[in-house]
């Protein structure tokens, strides 16, 4: 700042004017006067300064905002580092860079003041007699506002990229023709595709799988032409792995002032899970209907028996007629209420969060009660073993019935001879229930299958491979555990469910 | 006394057959088996005059049994009635099998769909074997 301390007079120096220079200031003063009519009229702050940064002049605005810093107001004559002694001295090099070249410099500032912070555009603009650069007209502009305006925008861009980023549907922008412009990240996880693999290189109908492309891409070209937006429009593409993904479109046209057509923009759900659940689901309506003729059939057929048995006085034929009967009924029921259960396993999820402390004792008597004619039909023997501690759990009450009755179930089904054991004992925080039979046991590899929904081992085996899924669920649902142990083909099988304790 | 072999899974259904023919042992002696493959070997080592099949079974399906039976010489001929809770439409590739060698043949293979009444059962086989 050194050099900014030679002296400079304060005052015009008057001594030696001649005449002309007079004319010439008269003419500088007609022309300032012009300037100030004009300046004042302005809401930007403005002065202007001669080569020395004197102030010759600054319109009202500036002795406004002059007078809200608490500067001096009087300032024509003085020096502008004077006036404003926080100019830094990259300002000042703004200006002599303005006298040096001639050219507008235009900057921003970003200004605090106590506690609020103002920005500020500021333009010097030269202002040339006999091709000089004699003086600088700054005009500086308020753009807090703008500014302000323009930061929340850049938020809400980095926000709403978060958001894209983050979302789990797929956002895309195509243009006109259906070239790519956009694409989310999220579009690999879905497709397989890195953006910069699909942008400007990919049409929309490239990624359809190729049965059905030319009828799928001429109605959205439809669309198109209509420049209407569309919502949840059904479409099956080609994951870069080859693998169908489903996916449920919905767009926007975007157009320009004119209303020509300049693309769309939209986002993609993956509805492939989605469609893999209604398939399963529409498999097992048809199983589970298919499952259930044979039993209604024999019901049937054990009435027209039954009533046989009654005409003849044959007891014995009414009596197996009976014994038919109610075992196709019990599995007609079991049916029904697997796939009700199925269905209803989301709902209930929601629904019934409402835990009690149940003691198994009961409820095992029971469900046994119910299930020891089964055992005996088999000639089964049944191993009771719960009378040890620890054997409340926190669990739902129908939850509960549901899972053991599903286990002790599956045990009986797939042992024709031996034992079934329920035993119960506590273990830390949880209580461990074990239902172990003698029955064909399980290989190795099918181990993790046997919880998944419908799983059978053969399709002929009767029920709807429902039984286990249900109980991992329901398991689950209460933080519990569920496994399924077995030594192999033939060896029995071990299923065991930890739940924590009541 | 013709001899019929009863190839059928569902002990249920079983006990059925036995109380269906309980009246008719001077017309019928029946024979009841549940796996496929010991039925073939039952075939080998004694005549049958009519069998009685159901389709769904383990672990050989009743079609594949039906299969190896037409392919067979010794068993070609035997009249097969299809006793099952499939509907007769869809088991038509039954009739494919069988219409190979249809020439000069009387009638070997029926249907009836479960569920079924004493009366049906024994008047298609009457129909069967006259």
């Amino acid at each position: 700042m050194k050099h900014r301390k030679t002296k400079i007079p304060h005052k015009y120096p008057k001594k030696n004017i001649s005449q002309q220079h007079k004319e010439k200031q008269n003419l500088q003063n007609l022309e300032l006067r012009q300037y100030r009519t004009m300046f004042d009229s302005m809401a930007d702050t403005i002065h202007l300064v001669d080569t020395d940064l004197r102030i010759i002049m600054v319109n009202k605005a500036f002795k406004k905002w002059g007078k809200q810093l608490g500067l001096d107001t009087n300032v024509t004559g003085r020096k502008l580092l004077d006036v404003c002694p926080f100019l830094s001295r990259k300002v000042l090099d703004e200006y002599k860079t303005v006298f040096r070249t001639g050219k507008i410099v235009v900057t921003e500032e970003r200004n605090k003041f106590g506690d609020s912070e103002i920005f500020t555009e500021t333009r010097k603009i030269p202002v040339f007699e006999e091709n000089k650069a004699v003086r600088i007209i700054t005009i500086i502009q308020n753009i807090t506002k703008r500014k302000k305006a323009e930061e929340a925008l850049q938020k809400s861009e980095e926000r709403f990229r978060q958001v894209v980023e983050n979302a789990q549907e797929w956002i895309w922008e195509v243009d006109a023709n259906g070239l790519y412009t956009y694409a989310s990240p999220i579009g690999e996880k879905i497709l397989g595709y890195k953006p910069e693999e699909i942008v400007k290189k990919k049409y929309f109908y490239d990624l359809f799988q190729s049965e059905g492309r030319e009828r799928l891409k001429k109605e959205a070209f439809e669309v198109f032409a209509k420049k209407k937006s569309f919502r949840e429009f059904i479409n099956q593409n080609i994951h870069k792995n080859g693998e169908p993904v489903w996916l449920s479109t919905s767009g926007v046209p975007l157009l320009d002032e004119k209303g020509n057509l300049l693309g769309y923009r939209g986002a993609d759900t993956n509805i492939t899970e989605r469609k893999k659940i209604e398939e399963m689901k529409d498999n097992l309506i048809r199983d589970i209907s298919h499952g259930l003729k044979s039993p209604i059939a024999m019901t049937e057929m054990a009435f027209s028996i039954f009533q046989e048995g009654l005409q003849n006085g044959n007891i014995e034929q009414i009596q197996q007629a009976e014994r038919i009967a109610s075992s196709n009924l019990r599995k007609i029921r079991k049916d029904v209420n697997n796939m009700l259960e199925i269905f209803t396993l989301d709902m209930r999820r929601m629904i019934e969060k409402k835990k009690h402390k149940i003691s198994l004792k009961p409820v095992i008597n029971e469900i046994i009660k119910n299930m020891r004619y089964l055992i005996e039909e088999k000639g089964l023997k049944l191993i009771v073993d719960i009378s040890q501690g620890g054997n409340k759990v926190l669990i739902g009450k129908r939850d509960i019935k549901t899972l053991i009755y599903d286990i002790m179930d599956n045990a009986i089904k797939f042992t024709e001879h031996g034992s079934i054991s329920i035993k119960i004992r506590p273990k830390g925080k949880m209580v461990r229930i074990d239902v172990k039979d003698t029955g064909c046991g399980i290989e190795e590899e099918h181990k993790d299958k046997v919880f998944d929904k419908f799983y059978k081992r053969h399709a002929a085996i009767e029920g709807s491979g429902l039984g286990l899924s249900i109980c991992k669920e329901i398991v689950q649902m209460y933080k519990g555990e569920i496994k399924i142990n077995s030594k192999g083909t033939g060896k029995g099988t071990t299923v065991t469910v930890l739940l924590p304790k009541g | 006394m013709k001899n019929i072999l009863i190839l059928e899974d569902d002990k249920d259904m079983q006990g059925m057959y036995k109380i269906f023919f309980s009246d008719q042992e001077k017309k019928y002696t029946i024979e009841i088996e549940n796996d496929a493959t010991v039925a073939l070997k039952r075939l080998k080592e004694k005549p049958f005059d009519l069998i009685i099949l159901d389709i769904i079974m383990e672990p050989m399906f009743g079609d594949s049994f039906f299969l190896y039976l037409r392919s067979d010489e010794g068993t070609m001929r035997i009249p097969v009635l299809v006793v099952s809770v499939l509907s007769p439409d869809t088991l038509g590739r039954l009739k494919k099998i069988d219409n190979v060698d249809a020439v000069n043949k009387p009638v070997r293979l029926s249907f009836l769909q479960k569920p079924i009444t004493k009366q049906q059962l024994l008047k298609e086989i009457d129909k069967m074997l006259s």
